[in-house]
């Protein structure tokens, strides 16, 4: 357990954890091997991927290892997830706003797993993350105005549609999620997690 | 036993479809309506689908027939 803050929210975001019920294991990017580094950025890079991002350009390998490098000084959080010894994703947890208590989450997966809903077990842990682990008041989190899949799986998760902007032609949405109602939804989503795993 | 035409006003809410609807009607099922899809099945069917048998479904009759017509009032 890393303890390096006065700010237990940022010891937490330095973690790696499990959860047991869904046979998750999720390990920290300062805790990475070489190979997981490479895969990582694979994942990242991949077209279908990185167009869904807002940033998607292509990412070098040098500003990648520079970015693993500097992760331990940085306040926000960054998952690999694997299920049954399976990487099928990451998870991050930056941009945390003091005012309303609240990070800016993000996901992607792994390539190879697009359209199984292996987008939703993402969201479904990265909730558990935030308003369990962390124990924030509210997530943020911005989506491409036309992805109707991820848009329509962010409602179903509780989103609240909080602004609607462009960056260049691409129109966004950022939505939040209250903690507040994050018992309810969990129990409405957990029940679909058996479909993906 | 589910009624036809409810069993077709679920159809409806899980792939967001708002117009009027009849078993010629093509539909599209992205992960999140086919994640959706297969749970429902199973509740209400006790029947297993996976996503990749879901996503061939193209019309609203693919859906009925999946669900199988002995089971409707």
């Amino acid at each position: 357990m890393i303890r390096n803050t006065m700010n237990p929210k940022f010891d937490e975001l330095h973690n790696s954890f499990e959860i047991e019920a869904l046979n998750v294991t999720a390990k920290n990017y300062l805790f990475l091997n070489q190979a997981e580094k490479k895969i990582i950025l694979e994942y990242r890079n991949h077209p279908a991927i990185r167009d869904k991002m807002v940033n998607s350009n292509l990412i070098s390998k040098e500003s990648h290892f520079d970015f693993l490098q500097n992760l331990k000084e940085k306040k926000e959080g960054h998952w690999i997830l694997r299920n049954e010894k399976k990487i099928f994703g990451a998870l991050n947890l930056t941009k945390y706003d003091e005012k309303t208590d609240s990070f800016m989450g993000g996901n992607y997966s792994n390539p190879e797993l697009i359209g199984t809903g292996i987008g939703f077990a993402l969201n479904f842990v990265l909730h558990k993350l935030v308003f369990e682990m962390v124990e924030s008041n509210q997530m943020r989190a911005i989506i491409q105005r036309n992805n109707k899949n991820a848009v329509r799986m962010n409602h179903v998760f509780g989103g609240i549609l909080e602004d609607n902007f462009k960056i260049g032609q691409e129109a966004y949405i950022e939505m939040i999620f209250k903690k507040e109602n994050w018992t309810s939804i969990k129990k409405d989503t957990f029940k679909y997690m058996k479909y993906v795993f | 036993m589910m009624k036809k035409e409810e069993f077709i006003e679920e159809i409806k809410e899980i792939l967001l479809i708002e117009n009027k609807v009849d078993e010629n009607t093509g539909i599209e099922v992205d992960s999140m309506a086919s994640l959706l899809l297969i749970a429902f099945y199973d509740e209400n069917f006790g029947k297993t689908i996976t996503q990749e048998e879901i996503k061939k479904f193209k019309k609203i009759s693919d859906c009925i027939h999946f669900a199988g017509i002995e089971n409707f009032d």
